[in-house]
């Protein structure tokens, strides 16, 4: 399990650093943004004086040992817009990206759980129907559209709720159904299937032949078996919902990482870019190392793999 | 057994990621109530901007962007500005301001101007403003425009003279629009980092507090040199999508915001007390005719065609319905050297005669004209309109549109095909305007002819005033025959209002809060 | 895959050639039996129909701006959607958004596919090192979120349909890769490929003979399954303002001029949406129950 462990998690930093590298080769082949951060009435000299003090005119390979170098200390250099450290901007970010997705992450499982359970209970049912339904038609809506929806229907009809913005409780209501709707079609789906495959299980057979009620018998036999594999499930879908929140902070102006990296992508601000890039992979990468070993505790066969 | 630990595990680690972001809700939620005390009846005191975009920083004389720019003018004050209405020079840190010989001026200085940490205002603090902007270190990016300026000297407290290594006569120009005045002492001693991040100046209001990306908090300055303002809590806050603003304001959230898509405009004015402000802006709009290009633009009497093609009056009623002031030359009303030059006007028979005259048949030519998308009001929908006008004279256009960031990159690489749309402001001045537009090193309005770019710097060295103004007035006549580009329009400016708060929109695009207060 | 797939039906046409037409009626016995696999199937034929006979049967012309016309409701002036802003009609840049759609979800599968299904070969045939530094830089990319991938790449190379198809096919070959490697190790273990290398057949011989034909049907229940995906995340990323650009009507786009227009035009948001969700709802119906039906294997997973 240790070596396992250890394996899984030089991957991670593999996986980081590749992820940077490919960004860092694509930026810079894309050409430099020197221009943008000036007057525009600013003379070539100047261009070329800021060309050569932010390091754009070196060769490549060059440039790209710096960039290594530093990033291995968290250097990821100077926003060329405000000229603050990079990844102290993006790491600013967090708080409100992490409050939007893990609330909309509570909402959806509060929601997909009941509703996979029921589905799988009443397999072949109105129910399971309906559940199966409601999954499929989620999957098909794309996550900007329902938001925009949310947004004509509460903000723009009724006027009852905010549509943009961060700060206080409210405005977090429209986001946070908009990211949890995507996650409530999958979550269900798994926990219907997780349920399905404990409920053929002999031992709640027997448990049912011999009479426990209903309830007890879901509760206490069938959903807490199928836990962890619903929990495994959703530790793997969780990139899902980070690249959801990323166009849900844009349609809400949320102020979090994500409306953060389109800014910049737009302003062509690329150390602000490249230090996104590199929180957004490590995070998915821990969170898929960490899914992963839960996944390998559940099942030990994976590891002999 | 070993199941639960996996478990509690996980929920372990729910519950610190959660717990990480708890502290910053509770921070959130406690200063927005502060900040939105406007929502509720009583005596208004608050006022809350709806701002496209965060200040870049908050340190004065670094950011040329108008984002940042507009937020701190806010918390420093200028030597000079321009009017409200008419963009006319006014003093403000400065008194008084003359010339005393070519390369020198000479300004005297407000007295008894307190800083909000207490510190004086003086001569010093317009040297170390202005040493800041020449600092290579400081890499600000207003740098270029300063860089005729060799030394300020400190005559007495309230008196400096700026010496320039050679005749400057824009020098006025580049203090009323760039400079604000910093407190020396107070950089020196927390450092130009913590300085951008908690700002101290002489204006109207003082810092508060800064959330990235959310909002800027400030507060009425009790000593502020022209009394304390009417609005004693000011909040900027960044809400970049429109369509999140607008629902900010009807729900009365945000109390002003800036740039209402034409189509809006009803939408506002038929809600409860909101109100629509316009303001013939100093920004200008254009169709530039790509002379870099190798292409039939190069034809003086292709571009003229396309002058007579193009339908400006048409475009201004059914685009922008309304909200614009037609141009007809390189300069706009506004602009101080400003004359009136010949009107095209619409005549697309003579256009596809000029064509024909040029040695081209309209029916087979094909031009390409690219824009950005929600840069100026309504841009890609202007482009839509120049080709379909164009078309009626069987000129087929490719319109391309834009990705803001990637327009400008393009235009700066010379990448540009035939046509492009772009704006250009402030444009108070002829110089600033003439020289960054029409000279081979500026891209901007892609039109270069060797004469007249000669022409060009001789009159932006001429130091005679009345001889200056002369000279752009000929060049204005010149650039308008050589059909130098389509003039389109000077942009109006459009604001959503409370309807019991007294704004008046500036033409400089600025929210200067201390000329504002609720009824 | 636009290579591939002839290629592929040749293949299989010499293996089946007399049960041919039984094979077509069998597919339509099977999915006539599926209620939502016919109505994901319609939807399909709808698309393609649309997107190939679009400039036909549009009732205007859907890039030309007419002013005097701007922002009119559904079913007025001979407009069954209304118009947009820059009076365009709505029906008919939805119609050719669908071409949009369908080049840009058909180009992105065939050449995903075609990447990762060559790169899936290799490493799942060849096995060795060449299998480990492959499935690495697969494991890399589908560690990094796809719209965000996507979303950067397209960012940084820039906007337009050939670009979006780029970005796109270079965030989806890994899935194809991924899924055809294990599909080409099982089909080494199993006992005809193994009797052929121990009979001393050719490695080449083995692969296009035995491994590359069995591989179609994978390769068919995952496009179908992808290509979904692929028009979402071109239209995700055409709304946030990259992807394909206007005048080119895209339902990405379309959605992103419209939302300025949200509180007085709500036609301008509603029917590229309800267009987004039927294309996405109908290839997923459609790719479910193809997977269903010609890999009964994988059901339920």
């Amino acid at each position: 399990m240790l070596d396992f462990i250890i394996k899984r998690f030089l991957q991670v930093i593999v996986v980081v650093f590749l992820a940077l590298t490919v960004v860092f080769f694509l930026i810079r082949l894309a050409g430099d943004p020197t221009t943008l951060f000036l007057p525009p009435d600013a003379p070539r000299e100047q261009i070329e004086e800021y060309r050569e003090l932010l390091g754009y005119n070196r060769p490549l390979y060059v440039q790209y040992g710096d960039f290594v170098s530093s990033a291995v200390q968290g250097d990821f250099g100077e926003s060329l817009r405000s000229q603050e450290d990079a990844l102290g901007i993006v790491l600013s970010r967090l708080p409100a990206t992490f409050q939007l997705a893990i609330s909309a992450l509570v909402l959806a499982l509060l929601i997909a759980i009941p509703l996979g359970v029921l589905s799988a209970y009443k397999r072949n049912t109105v129910f399971d129907r309906i559940g199966v339904g409601l999954t499929v038609v989620g999957q098909a809506v794309p996550s900007f559209w329902l938001g925009l929806l949310l947004i004509f229907f509460f903000a723009a009809q009724l006027k009852v709720l905010p549509s943009g913005g961060g700060g206080t409780p409210v405005h977090m209501i429209l986001p946070t159904l908009t990211l949890a709707a995507y996650s409530v079609a999958r979550f269900t789906r798994f926990t219907r299937s997780a349920m399905l495959d404990v409920l053929r299980k002999d031992y709640i057979r027997t448990a049912k032949a011999s009479g426990v009620p209903t309830m007890r018998l879901i509760m206490r036999y069938a959903l807490r078996n199928s836990l962890i594999p619903i929990i495994t499930l959703v530790a793997l879908d969780l990139g899902v919902l980070l690249g959801g929140a990323v166009i849900t902070e844009v349609v809400f102006s949320w102020p979090g990482v994500g409306r953060l990296l389109m800014q910049s992508l737009m302003n062509r601000d690329f150390p602000i870019v490249l230090a996104g890039v590199f929180i957004i992979a490590l995070i998915y990468a821990i969170i898929n190392f960490v899914a992963d070993i839960l996944y390998a505790y559940v099942n030990p066969q994976i590891r002999v793999k | 057994m070993k199941k639960y630990l996996v478990l509690l595990m996980t929920i372990g680690l729910l519950v610190v990621m959660a717990a990480c972001t708890e502290g910053t809700a509770g921070g959130d939620d406690g200063t927005s109530s502060d900040g939105s005390g406007s929502d509720d009846g009583g005596e208004k005191d608050s006022l809350v901007i709806g701002f496209e975009s965060d200040a870049a920083t908050l340190i004065a004389n670094n950011d040329v962007n108008y984002v940042t720019d507009t937020q701190i003018r806010n918390i420093y004050d200028p030597l000079i500005e321009r009017d409200a209405q008419n963009g006319d020079l006014v003093p403000v840190l400065a008194e008084d301001w003359e010339n005393v010989d070519e390369l020198t001026w000479r300004l005297t200085l407000k007295e008894g101007v307190k800083f909000h940490n207490g510190a004086d205002f003086n001569a010093e603090s317009v040297k170390f403003s202005i040493d800041y902007i020449l600092d290579e270190a400081n890499n600000s990016a207003y740098r270029s425009r300063w860089v005729n300026v060799e030394e300020v000297i400190v005559l007495s407290d309230y008196e400096v003279e700026i010496k320039t290594s050679e005749p400057f006569p824009s020098l006025l120009d580049r203090i009323t629009e760039d400079l604000l005045i910093m407190e020396p002492g107070y950089v020196e001693e927390v450092g130009t980092e913590q300085a951008a991040k908690e700002p101290i100046g002489t204006g109207a209001y003082q810092f508060v507090e800064w959330s990235r990306d959310n909002y800027l908090q400030l507060e009425a300055f009790e000593d502020h040199w022209r009394g304390e303002p009417s609005i004693k809590n000011l909040e900027f806050r960044y809400i970049p999508e429109f369509s999140s603003r607008m629902s900010a304001f009807l729900s009365g959230e945000i109390d002003l915001f800036k740039n209402i898509p034409v189509d809006s405009v009803e939408e506002i004015e038929s809600s409860d007390n909101a109100k629509i402000e316009e303001v013939s802006s100093s920004r200008i709009n254009y169709l530039t005719l790509n002379t870099f290009h190798d292409g039939p633009l190069q034809d003086v009497k292709v571009r003229q065609a396309i002058n007579y093609a193009v339908d400006v009056d048409e475009l201004l009623e059914s685009v922008l319905n309304g909200y614009g002031t037609k141009m007809t030359g390189p300069l706009a009303e506004i602009n101080s050297g400003y004359v009136e030059t010949d009107d095209y006007g619409y005549d697309p028979d003579k256009a596809v005669e000029l064509i024909e005259e040029a040695g081209y048949d309209p029916e087979s030519m094909t031009l390409s004209l690219d824009t950005p998308n929600g840069r100026y009001p309504m841009d890609s929908h202007v482009a839509q309109g120049i080709a379909a006008q164009l078309s009626e004279i069987g000129i087929e256009v490719e319109v391309q549109v834009n990705e803001w960031g990637n327009h400008l990159e393009r235009i700066q690489n010379r990448e540009m095909g035939d046509m492009f749309i772009l704006g250009w402001g402030p444009a108070f001045t002829p110089q600033s305007t003439i020289e960054n537009l029409f000279t081979e090193n500026a891209p901007y309005s892609s039109f270069h002819d060797p004469e007249i770019e000669e022409r060009i710097h001789e009159v932006n060295t001429t130091f005679d005033d009345e001889e200056r103004m002369e000279g752009y007035a000929e060049l204005q006549h010149v650039l308008v025959e050589q059909a130098a580009w389509v003039p389109l329009w000077q942009q109006a400016d459009l604001y959503a209002v409370r309807g019991d708060l007294n704004f008046n929109p500036r033409v400089d695009e600025k929210f200067q809060v201390h000329e504002m207060s609720w009824e | 895959m636009a290579s591939s797939l002839p290629q592929g039906e040749q293949a299989l046409d010499q293996s089946v050639k007399p049960k041919q037409p039984s094979k077509i009626a069998e597919f339509f016995s099977n999915l006539s039996r599926s209620w939502t696999g016919m109505l994901g199937f319609s939807i399909i034929i709808l698309l393609v129909l649309l997107s190939i006979f679009g400039p036909w049967i549009t009732p205007y012309d859907p890039e030309h701006a007419e002013f005097g016309k701007k922002l009119l409701p559904p079913m007025t002036d001979g407009h069954l959607l209304g118009t947009d802003q820059l009076g365009r009609d709505i029906f008919s840049r939805i119609i050719m958004g669908a071409r949009v759609s369908v080049i840009i979800g058909v180009a992105t599968v065939c050449i995903a596919g075609l990447i990762g299904t060559i790169v899936g070969i290799i490493a799942g045939y060849f096995r060795g090192w060449i299998d480990i530094v492959l499935m690495r830089i697969v494991d890399v990319q589908l560690s990094f979120p796809f719209i965000l991938l996507v979303l950067v790449i397209n960012a940084i190379i820039g906007t337009g349909l050939r670009n979006i198809i780029i970005s796109l096919a270079i965030g989806g070959w890994v899935i194809f890769a991924r899924v055809i490697r294990s599909e080409v190790l099982a089909l080494r273990e199993k006992e005809f490929i193994t009797s052929c290398i121990a009979t001393g057949v050719s490695r080449l011989e083995i692969l296009v003979k035995h491994i590359v034909p069995n591989l179609f049907t994978p390769m068919i229940i995952l496009a179908s399954l992808q290509i979904g995906t692929y028009i979402i995340a071109e239209a995700s990323i055409s709304f946030l303002g990259f992807g394909v650009q206007p005048p080119t009507p895209a339902w990405g786009n379309m959605l992103n001029e419209g939302k300025d227009y949200i509180f007085s035009s709500w036609w301008l948001i509603t029917f590229p949406g309800i267009a987004i969700v039927l294309t996405a709802l109908g290839v997923n119906l459609f790719g479910d129950w193809l997977r269903d039906t010609l890999d009964p294997e994988l059901k339920g997973e």
